[in-house]
């Protein structure tokens, strides 16, 4: 047992008296390739060099030395002060101090090896050296240096003149929308992408102050796919990053609307989220292998939160190196009505269950008699006066001083008074259609007296009736005849209930038809205030008005 | 001209008056149907621009001119006024900050509120929409008496009782004006407050109650009426006007060509979504420079 204990504490003082450090070098770099060992004719290639250490008690310094074979330079521009470079008759030099951080660390670099004109072809060495205090080590990478690959086209015309002082990849073209394989589909428009509503999402978000619904399914279905062909006249190697911004035509502004995949780790949540630090932007990074006209199908992610429909260009930036290429398309974002296309949906679904109850509309007039028919006439009448008048010429006049808002004041009439009329003629005559019927009524007094026959108001009304006679049916108001206050005001409440569900339909139906727009907090404004709170209310007002109309009735 | 006379079409031309009740509502209905299709500002103005001639050549009194403009830009301002606010495309300028989006709760919920410069030139073209219905509505009111527009619908077979129904609230309709008349008159004198007991909308909230009862009274009153002559049950007398055939060509050639205009724009809005069809490809094209 003591001699176990000992060993272990030998052990340990070992580990800590002596750091581990492995050298790691790959030439030719490729970022998405493994095992590749040719470099090209005249291109430019990584070399990729990485220290690990573990242990270490205290940052330590080490050294790095390239060793390169003749004609072999390496792109230091913007780095020199980081690699010293020292050529010599049959090769070049460069070195490069590190600080390696203490306990564990990795360091590491990418250095372009740009391959000059007249290197004889063959197998060729890179010799890296790393030394740290008392510890070294040593790769020898071995590579062939083979025939340059051929040019495409355009290239090898001329078009694009190659400066041997530069890197010369250059941005060919752009094309978007392309599925994830990068084809182009003829029948899907040039520059449309097109993004799902996500208005009711949008509106939950602002509250809980998230960003879209789901990051997941945000980055797992990316909005569009855009292809992206270069050009590499060098075959040069390379680690490139793509960003992709909309800017706003008029400003040249970068506008917001694309967002960058990023992960949170695993100790803070998992899954997709949207990455903090690059907000506006789609970015990626791309590498060039050696191809000289690489393709590159990239993803484009949409903030739906934030993204407003229209007309854009869409930015791309390539860069690396210190070098940056631009190009710009325009870009039409369009956005897939959804929840519009559903309302009307709705909407036609009513209608046809309007029109095929409408026999029972009918005998629900021979139900209430004569009387009954006059009275909801007269209702209607009053209806047709005080509601739908006042709101058509006082309405517009309303709307010069509150705009959109004048709704909240004709809403004390269409919430309010309407609801008032309609609770206490159920309470007259308590049976089902006798709310169709004044729907019917008023809606037709309307088109004869305003000329109000448009599909809209057909729709309406019918969304109208559906549903507020299937709220009055399922909730047991036709059954249970002898109901008392605390029923009532549940009646109510779910009368008001019903009316904002009305309310967000017919509006979603008026945004689709009329092309306009409505905030999401309006529409939730307005669905609480003439919704839920005025029908209520009108609905409580009713049922009083009502229980004294019915002592009139057996005057 | 009183508000009765505004309403009344003894002034129209008599080529407006003498048309059928269901080529009115036909026309109406299915221009309703071209208003909502059509997305090309040019063609929109161009269907505004026919409601306004069909009201030259209807004869429209100066006085109608008159209302016919306020309404319309009435309309026309509020449609502005709200897409200013609630302008959801690119590009768009704000003009002015109503709220900032960091002005406390009204900011977090609107997430800031503009009145942007797009925003108003885009409400009065998608506003030409609705003026354009309202126009060519208060053309057929002003032209027509509510009975030929009844007549219509009883012709394509309206329910005799629900036809009675609206004539009953049409016909009861200057009678229930005057009875709220007489109950805010009582009210008025009733009123045991000394400031303000003229002012209508102090006793607004109390007129229903003693409206509506007067309603059931007289409800009452008609059922007995109505039921002793046997007229509630009875068959409406279907013998309406004569439906020229002029008329009936023009309704049905109207109808086929909405019925193109529509499927064009249905079968464009689809090739957006991939349903796109090589032999359509003219129809896409003319409905992309027209619709």
């Amino acid at each position: 047992m003591r001699i176990l204990l000992l060993v272990l504490l030998l052990v340990s003082y070992v580990q800590v008296a002596c750091a581990v450090m492995k050298l790691e070098a790959k030439y030719p770099y490729h970022l998405e390739k493994q095992g590749v060992h040719t470099v090209y004719e005249e291109s430019t290639v990584p070399i990729y060099v990485n220290l690990v250490n573990f242990d270490n008690a205290a940052p330590v310094e080490a050294t790095v030395k390239i060793t390169l074979p003749q004609g072999f330079e390496p792109l230091t521009e913007g780095n020199e002060e980081k690699w010293q470079v020292v050529r010599e008759q049959d090769k070049t030099i460069a070195t490069t101090k590190w600080l390696l951080p203490e306990d564990y660390g990795q360091t590491f670099d990418l250095l372009y090896l740009e391959a000059q004109e007249g290197i004889a072809l063959g197998e060729k060495q890179v010799l890296v050296e790393a030394q740290s205090g008392a510890w070294q080590d040593s790769k020898v990478l071995s590579f062939t240096y083979a025939a340059g690959q051929a040019a495409p086209e355009e290239v090898s015309k001329g078009k694009k003149k190659v400066d041997r002082k530069k890197f010369n990849w250059y941005i060919q073209s752009i094309t978007f929308p392309v599925d994830s394989l990068g084809l182009k589909d003829d029948r899907a428009e040039d520059g449309v992408i097109y993004v799902r509503d996500t208005s009711l999402e949008g509106f939950r978000n602002r509250m809980t102050g998230e960003g879209a619904t789901s990051w997941s399914s945000v980055f797992n279905h990316p909005a569009a796919h855009l292809l992206l062909e270069l050009r590499n006249p060098q075959s040069d190697v390379r680690v490139l990053k793509f960003k992709a911004e909309l800017v706003d035509k008029n400003t040249g502004e970068i506008v917001p609307g694309l967002r960058t995949a990023g992960k949170v780790s695993d100790d803070a949540e998992q899954g997709w989220h949207g990455n903090d630090e690059e907000k506006n932007e789609t970015t990626a990074l791309i590498s060039l292998d050696g191809n000289k006209a690489p393709r590159f199908i990239l993803p484009l992610y949409i903030d739906y939160l934030n993204i407003l429909e229209g007309e854009y260009n869409l930015r791309i930036t390539i860069s690396g190196n210190g070098q940056e290429k631009l190009h710009e398309a325009p870009v039409i974002i369009a956005k897939k009505h959804s929840i519009g296309l559903l309302a009307v949906g709705f909407a036609f679904v009513c209608l046809l269950i309007v029109l095929g109850f409408s026999y029972k509309i009918k005998n629900c007039i021979y139900r209430v008699g004569a009387k009954g028919a006059i009275t909801v006439a007269l209702f209607a009448a009053i209806a047709f006066g005080g509601i739908t008048l006042p709101t058509t010429i006082l309405g517009d006049l309303l709307h010069v001083f509150l705009g959109p808002f004048s709704g909240l004041i004709t809403g004390l009439l269409n919430g309010v008074l309407h609801y008032l009329l309609i609770m206490s003629l159920l309470m007259l005559f308590r049976t089902p259609g006798v709310l169709s019927l004044m729907f019917v009524v008023k809606f037709m007094l309307s088109g004869l007296m305003f000329g109000h026959f448009s599909p809209l108001g057909v729709l309406s009304c019918c969304v109208s009736i559906v549903v507020l006679e299937a709220t009055l049916y399922f909730s047991g108001f036709y059954t249970n005849t002898h109901s008392k206050g605390n029923f009532m005001v549940l009646m109510c409440f779910l009368l008001g209930l019903a009316d904002a569900f009305i309310t967000f339909v017919n509006l979603e139906q008026m945004m689709f038809f009329y092309r306009l727009y409505y905030a999401d907090w309006y529409l939730a404004l307005y669905m609480l205030i003439n919704g839920v709170l005025y029908s209520s209310i009108g609905s409580w007002l009713g049922y009083k008005t009502g229980m004294k109309l019915r002592q009139v009735m057996g005057e | 001209m009183s508000v009765r006379q505004l309403w009344e079409g003894t002034d129209a031309s008599p080529w407006i008056q003498k048309l059928n009740g269901r080529t009115k509502l036909i026309v109406l209905f299915l221009f309703a149907i071209l208003t909502i299709t059509i997305d090309n500002p040019r063609s929109l103005f161009v269907l505004f621009t026919l409601t306004l001639l069909l009201h030259v050549a209807a004869g429209t009194s100066i006085y109608k001119w008159k209302v016919l403009a306020m309404l319309l830009l009435l309309g026309l301002w509020g449609s502005m006024f709200s897409q200013a606010l609630f302008f959801a495309q690119s590009t768009r300028t704000p003009l002015f900050v109503l709220i900032a989006p960091d002005a406390g709760f009204l900011g977090t919920l609107t997430g800031g509120l503009y009145v942007y410069r797009e925003g108003i030139l885009y409400g009065a073209v998608q506003g030409l929409r609705s003026a354009s219905m309202m126009s060519l509505g208060l053309l057929v009111c002003w032209t027509s008496d509510p009975r030929q527009l009844l007549q219509a619908l009883i012709a394509w077979r309206l329910s005799p009782q629900i036809a009675f129904m609206l004539v009953t609230a049409i016909r009861f309709l200057p009678v229930l004006a005057a009875e709220t008349g007489e109950v805010i008159t009582a009210l008025q004198l009733r009123s045991d407050s000394h400031s303000g007991r003229t002012a209508v909308i102090r006793h607004l909230p109390y007129i229903a109650k003693p409206l509506l009862a007067r309603c059931l009274r007289r409800a009452q009153i008609l059922a007995l009426s109505v039921v002793s002559r046997g007229f509630f049950l009875a068959n409406a007398n279907r013998q309406s006007m004569v439906w020229d055939w002029r008329e009936k060509f023009c309704c049905v050639t109207l109808s086929v060509l909405v019925a193109v205009i529509v499927s064009s724009k249905i079968s464009y809005l689809l090739s957006e979504q991939g349903f796109y069809f090589g032999v359509l490809r003219q129809a896409y094209d003319w409905t992309k420079l027209y619709l």
